[in-house]
């Protein structure tokens, strides 16, 4: 395996497969690149590389400085999202020996282009675990989903980490939480995207911390789709939800699960609803979900 | 004694609504203490976008807006005397913090604002100054005008 030896990644594209990226002292020898799996897709994202640290022989993941910019709708709502290296250099420097957040070291090259080598999390993301369960729900209910609350707690205490010191992770979504092979924790990763916030700088953040919080508790997120074209599971729910019962910026999630399992306690239903178009008062600061989810574990499950 | 009332303006239509209804208030006029005030708030990178030029005139543009604002309230009977003009530059992380913290400064009675119409979803992701004036300040009455 012999390529070039890059010291300006700009032209990240034409980066391959034995190419050796050096950064200082460091070398780094490309293996591949990383793949978007979300939505079916497979594609390569050619900013995101596999390597091997050629000092130590580690693999590592190399985040290329990709300043990609563009506008996205959330409920009718325009937001300017773009990807921000800087504030991924600073998080991670941050967040150094925490074990809660992906872990990694900022080069420069050449060129001044930030780029972050960063340590492979073993595990699998939350997707992907929630979707290996195959425990009904109600079992998934009473004997699983105790302990994945206690471990979101924390790893929304780590969010709440972040934001107190100023900076959003800016992509809260369930396949940027890993679940730790070796110890178990939630871990947070990629946190290179931002976003303008106007008044409220946390808002997306929470809302991807609701989003967390439903598709964990649901297992699942249940969707109008689902719900109009599953009668043997939903029954005749289709006749019974309103549009207040669904999430404040999606439409066809639904967030009052209670529709679905009448039987799901309230305490923790109404920490979903704050997350519906129904709700009048919206979570502000993470503080706020944690407090309720915490009291919400002691006395409903005697956490 | 003279109450002390913070208007927090900007450029924006809820904020000329505001004005307006200020201007029309039953209040004693010669007993009221106007502090016209705008907070900048740190640059967005798409405001950066708008160019130096625009961010260059942002301060001049504004202190004409608030010198008229001011000439608007004189007209309705308040003493020019009686009324401030202040531009803060200091860069609050949102408008609502510079708000609150300068009507802390300033012991303010009175908090009145401009708010225009916004649906849950932009309440959500881009957040109520006016919300969190009413969450924040302890005696102090908030006086919020919504446009149409």
């Amino acid at each position: 395996m012999s390529g070039r030896r890059v010291t300006d990644t700009s032209e990240f594209f034409s980066i391959d497969f034995g190419d050796i990226i050096q950064l200082g002292q460091k070398q780094f020898q490309i293996t591949g690149h990383e793949r978007e799996r979300r939505f079916g897709l497979d594609e390569p994202k050619f900013w995101v590389k596999t390597a091997v640290d050629l000092d130590t022989g580690e693999k590592k993941i190399l985040k290329l400085s990709f300043l990609e910019s563009f506008e996205t709708t959330l409920g009718g709502v325009k937001i300017r999202c773009f990807r921000n290296p800087q504030k991924e250099r600073d998080i991670l420097e941050l967040v150094k020996d925490h074990p809660l957040f992906m872990q990694g070291t900022s080069y420069e090259d050449e060129k001044g282009n930030i780029v972050r080598v960063l340590d492979i999390v073993r595990g699998i993301n939350l997707f992907v675990h929630l979707d290996s369960i195959v425990a009904d729900y109600e079992t998934y209910f009473r004997t699983l989903l105790p302990g994945m609350l206690g471990k979101l707690l924390k790893a929304f205490e780590a969010i709440r980490f972040l934001h107190t010191h100023g900076f959003k992770h800016g992509d809260i979504r369930n396949d940027h939480l890993m679940m730790e092979k070796e110890t178990g924790n939630f871990v947070w990763i990629d946190f290179d995207y931002d976003y303008e916030s106007g008044e409220n700088p946390f808002g997306l953040d929470i809302f991807g911390l609701g989003n967390i919080l439903l598709y964990t508790v649901g297992r699942g997120f249940h969707t109008i789709y689902r719900i109009a074209n599953d009668p043997v599971f939903y029954g005749k729910l289709i006749d019974r939800i309103q549009p207040s019962d669904f999430s404040i910026l999606d439409k066809r999630r639904l967030v009052n699960l209670r529709k679905v399992y009448p039987w799901m306690p309230v305490m923790l239903n109404d920490i979903l609803l704050h997350f519906s178009r129904g709700a009048e008062v919206y979570y502000e600061f993470v503080d706020e979900i944690i407090e309720d989810l915490n009291r919400c574990l002691h006395s409903v499950f005697e956490f | 004694m003279a109450t002390s009332i913070l208007v927090a303006f900007s450029e924006s239509v809820s904020s000329r609504a505001m004005l307006d209804f200020l201007a029309t208030m039953p209040l004693c006029r010669e007993d009221c203490l106007v502090t016209l005030l705008h907070i900048f708030k740190k640059p967005s990178a798409s405001e950066e976008l708008m160019g130096k030029k625009f961010t260059e005139e942002q301060p001049t543009r504004l202190t004409a807006a608030l010198q008229k604002a001011k000439d608007k309230l004189v007209e309705s009977g308040f003493r020019p005397d009686h009324i401030q003009i202040e531009l803060v530059s200091d860069p609050y992380p949102t408008v609502a913090d510079g708000i609150i913290d300068q009507c802390k400064k300033r012991g303010c009675q009175m908090v009145m604002m401009g708010r225009k119409k916004m649906s849950k979803a932009e309440e959500f992701v881009m957040g109520d100054v006016s919300v969190k004036l009413v969450r924040a300040l302890e005696g102090v009455a908030v006086l919020v005008v919504k446009s149409k």
